[in-house]
């Protein structure tokens, strides 16, 4: 009766498999990029870790959830990253370099260009703080 | 001033967690007719919240029992809504699959809208913003501007 039921489960966990494998691979040769020219235009100072923030006007957690907690990562490590917010359906090449498939998303870049995380899906200002390295660091 | 829409985030985590806990225990009896219900149930919520079963439970059992707590902040609750009847929709076809006697495919629908609810309550991955971010870049969806930063 329920050999179906554990077929299909069979066939998720397969599938959920081979998706996490081509996004793994996809961030992979993202992390291995250079993104200095984007420092250069977003972040010229290069003082502060850049956070490039993928929304869509019509992305209700983009807004509500993934906004305020940039605001609150901007307001707590302030002059320690700076944040961009881009309209991931304006910049279709910028998304496409990132491998971004979903909003939100975000991206980290340290201050000479190194990318240091992707991320696909709301993310709290905690794990950016810890992609950026201002763990153990005081907040402001 | 304008009025801003208030939504309970947890509420909507508590919807899916039992969404996808109620699908893992429909395929682990193999008991279609949950599957039935849950449909039915996931399509009145979307279609009139005040008479969401999930709403109910997180009101009167969920909240009171201090499982969870409120956590109400400015939303829209629309994409919500939305999602609601994606999962209803997909949800009927499993349904409809399991009738005819297509169980594989009836199962492998009903497995997906509880990895989809998982993925949003643990990782914060929405899948309606996924679908229209999808159709959006193909340009199968007609966009609006919006307030950049």
């Amino acid at each position: 009766m329920i050999r179906e039921p554990l077929l299909a489960l069979g066939l998720l966990v397969i599938i959920a498999a081979g998706v996490w494998v081509w996004m793994a691979a996809r961030r992979r040769r993202v992390m291995h990029g250079d993104a200095g020219d984007l420092v250069a235009i977003y972040n010229p100072r290069r003082r502060a870790a850049l956070v490039l923030a993928f929304s869509t006007p019509d992305c209700a957690p983009c807004k509500m959830i993934q906004r305020p907690a940039l605001e609150d990562l901007e307001r707590r490590f302030p002059g320690r990253v700076v944040v961009r917010e881009i309209d991931a359906l304006e910049a279709p090449a910028l998304a496409d370099r990132f491998g971004i498939f979903t909003v939100p998303s975000t991206v980290v870049i340290a201050p000479d260009g190194g990318v240091r995380a992707v991320n696909s899906g709301v993310t709290t200002a905690e794990r950016l703080a810890a992609q950026i390295g201002l763990n153990g660091l005081s907040e402001q | 001033m304008a009025h801003r829409a208030m939504v309970d985030q947890n509420a909507i985590k508590f919807s899916q967690t039992v969404i996808a806990v109620w699908i893992a225990v429909a395929g682990g009896l193999g008991a279609p007719w949950l599957i039935i219900f849950l449909a039915a149930a996931l399509a009145v919520s979307a279609g009139s919240p005040g008479r969401s079963l999930f709403r109910l439970l997180y009101e009167r059992v969920a909240v009171p029992a201090g499982v969870v707590r409120p956590r109400v902040i400015p939303d829209d609750p629309a994409p919500h809504r939305f999602a609601q009847g994606l999962g209803a929709v997909v949800l009927w076809l499993s349904s409809l699959t399991l009738l005819v006697g297509a169980p594989l495919l009836g199962w492998l629908l009903a497995g997906l809208v509880a990895v989809l609810a998982l993925l949003n309550v643990l990782a914060g991955f929405c899948a309606g913003c996924f679908i229209y971010y999808q159709l959006a870049r193909r340009g199968w969806l007609s966009r609006r501007r919006g307030d950049e930063r």
